[in-house]
């Protein structure tokens, strides 16, 4: 448990330092813009975020790229889409609030968020050098349980979305 | 010229509401600890000669629902009642950085977790500033320890706190509450209209430093400075610059500053400043990216500091107009009451001062009631001066956590008021007006804080599920906020959609 906090601390850590410049693909994002006012720029606060359903295909693609690239022996092109995918992972919780699935399908994509931010948490270790750091390989079976889950939701959502409409 | 004058005006008198609840509380405590508790009483109160008279100190300060206004007629009455500095130092500078309304508001925000840690690393720190104090300035303690001739039980007892109560209003320590005030008319000379809004980035290496200059000066209230605190984790803001808020924020003003330099020498005092100044800066700057966190929106822009700025531009037109509508929607009913009753009591104060200047009511008091014996024995109990202080103290205690449930009322009651501020809202963004807009928009955005307080409070617990509704709808309330503010009002009217459903989430996550 403390090695799994370890981890992400440290992948957020990376995260952080990083910053935002290459964080997320806001071509899906709603209509994010920005302008001035008082002599102050601001940035896109009339648009929301990624929808769940959004972050969960863009998660996806993330993950086929770094799987790809270790697949290939590259493993440096994996570098870029992990600290990406850590972006869009760390917005999922927000993202499935801002729909209607119940507390305990909540609760299940909270659950596979943590456990994809540890799994892409070792893996990076393994790029700064960190002895704890694994190949993707060995945290694919998790990855792929967690993914299940998220696209599970994203059924139970569009579902729910089409009781809704009728 | 008028928009400077208007302006320092408005933050005197802003200033002077906010102040005057716990301000209120504390000359009254002030006449408490004279006359309920005697200097003796006081002095154990705090552990005087003991080890644990420090943490005691600090246990106490942060039960008792003062500010940093309100501090300093407790340490006069207690340098008075000959309590060690060191234990006045730690009483002074944790009391107003938490009471128990601004902890439970703390503990709603989005990572409590930092809320914790940065009381734990403050009381540390002042724990530290009290020892080194006394055991560098030994011979500077304890106090004068003046005895006052005791009142005997009754009406004549609770006169004598009264008039003390009323003494703390007038004469020199009026100075130190204008000096702690004038803090706020500096700020507002030397950050013009609105350029606090984007000053403490999460990146931004020089935002602890920015607060440092803002918060040694200011004066503010536990609960603003909580609610700032809110709002810089909202907007991801400076991590660094928010610890700088709380610690001296809260905890230190220039009024006390001066009345340290009056007892203590002003050169103990600017060692002192710089010592917990320079220990803040270190912590905020050891804390920067390790708790940094990520914020429910996507700037660091914010108008939470902007009581702080100068509010009005100097080419503004219609400054007086402004200037009574930023007052009225500032001045709370209770802050009203408070300042009345505060006024009364100075008048008071300048009676006994003047009028009655060749009379020592405290004297009349004491000779006049020991000829007082009770009748009726039986009814008539007599309590231990020492036995009603503690009552009074622990009364106030147990009515600030009683006055929470008040604070914060159940969740139906919080949804119900939260419909009526949305529709509030959005009928101002429909109809364009701003001003209306935002102070709606803040209250609503006030008011979700409140259900998670009021729900942890009657359950004990709060779902991650039930933050995160929260923070979802509150983060909608902020971008619709801004985009107000810059009279985007079309976009803001499209977010109204996404607010009602937000708003409806949080409502099924609390009720059902």
């Amino acid at each position: 448990m403390k090695r799994s906090l370890f981890h992400i601390c440290m992948f957020s850590l990376c995260l952080f330092i990083m910053g935002c410049s290459n964080a997320i693909d806001t071509e899906h994002a709603g209509h994010g813009h920005s302008h001035d006012h008082n002599g102050h720029h601001h940035h896109d606060h009339s648009g929301p975020k990624a929808s769940y359903d959004v972050l969960v295909t863009q998660i996806c693609e993330h993950r086929d790229a770094i799987k790809s690239a270790f697949d290939a022996d590259n493993k440096d092109e994996a570098h870029d889409p992990l600290h990406e995918i850590g972006h869009l992972v760390g917005q999922l919780p927000d993202a499935a609030a801002e729909t209607d699935m119940s507390e305990a399908d909540w609760n299940q994509v909270k659950e596979a968020s943590d456990s994809l931010m540890e799994s892409f948490g070792k893996v990076d270790a393994m790029f700064h050098g960190d002895d704890e750091g694994v190949e993707f390989s060995e945290v694919e079976q998790n990855v792929q349980d967690a993914i299940t889950v998220l696209q599970e939701k994203v059924e139970v959502v569009s579902s729910a979305n089409q009781e809704t409409q009728q | 010229m008028t928009a400077l004058f208007f302006g320092m005006l408005l933050r005197l008198i802003q200033a002077t509401l906010e102040g005057a609840p716990t301000l209120l509380i504390g000359v009254l405590l002030a006449g408490v600890f004279r006359h309920m508790l005697n200097a003796e009483g006081t002095r154990r109160i705090f552990g005087n000669g003991t080890w644990r008279s420090i943490p005691q100190s600090w246990a106490l300060g942060m039960l008792l629902p003062v500010c940093s206004l309100g501090v300093i007629p407790i340490a006069y009455e207690m340098r008075r009642a000959g309590v060690s500095t060191g234990a006045i130092l730690a009483f002074a500078l944790t009391a107003p950085l938490f009471n128990p309304l601004s902890l439970l508001y703390g503990l709603t925000l989005s990572t409590p977790i930092i809320v914790i840690a940065f009381a734990t690393a403050s009381l540390v720190l002042v724990t530290l500033l009290g020892c080194g104090w006394d055991w560098l300035f030994a011979s500077d303690s304890p106090g004068r320890s003046v005895e006052t001739t005791p009142i005997a039980p009754g009406w004549q007892r609770i006169a004598g706190v009264f008039v003390v109560a009323c003494q703390y209003l007038t004469g020199s320590i009026l100075l130190y509450y204008l000096i702690a005030l004038s803090g706020n008319l500096l700020l507002c000379l030397i950050f013009p209209v609105g350029s606090l809004q984007s000053q403490f980035a999460q990146n931004d290496p020089w935002a602890p430093m920015i607060m440092l200059v803002l918060a040694v000066p200011v004066y503010a209230t536990p609960m603003t400075i909580m609610s700032q605190i809110g709002s810089m984790f909202v907007h991801g803001n400076s991590i660094g610059a928010a610890y700088t808020l709380l610690a001296l924020g809260t905890g230190v003003n220039l009024g006390l500053l001066a009345w340290m330099a009056r007892n203590h020498s002003w050169f103990r005092t600017f060692v002192l400043l710089l010592v917990f100044a320079g220990s803040v800066t270190m912590i905020a700057y050891g804390i920067q990216v390790p708790l940094s966190v990520e914020g429910s929106v996507d700037h660091p822009h914010t108008h939470a500091f902007d009581i702080y700025s100068a509010p009005f531009e100097s080419s503004a037109p219609n400054v007086q107009w402004m200037f009574r509508h930023q007052l009225a929607e500032s001045a709370m009913a209770y802050e009203q009451i408070a300042l009345s009753i505060l006024g009364f009591m100075s008048l008071c104060g300048l009676a006994d001062r003047f009028l009655l200047r060749r009379i020592d009511l405290e004297e009349w008091l004491s000779r006049s009631s020991v000829s007082h014996k009770s009748d009726s024995r039986r009814l008539d109990l007599y309590l231990p001066s020492s036995v009603l202080g503690l009552v009074v103290i622990f009364g106030l205690v147990a009515a600030s956590i009683a006055g929470c449930f008040i604070y914060y009322p159940p969740p139906a009651e919080t949804l119900k008021e939260m419909r009526y501020v949305r529709a509030e809202a959005m009928s101002a963004v429909a109809s364009r007006d701003k001003l209306t807009a935002t102070r709606n928009l803040d209250r609503y955005e006030e008011l979700t804080r409140r259900l998670e307080v009021g729900y942890y409070l009657r359950n004990g617990s709060l779902s991650d599920f039930q933050r995160t509704k929260c923070r979802v709808l509150r983060g909608w309330l902020e971008r619709c906020k801004h985009t107000t503010e810059a009279g985007e009002f079309e976009a803001a009217r499209e977010m109204t959609n996404s607010i009602f459903a937000a708003h409806r989430r949080v409502r099924e996550a609390f009720l059902e």
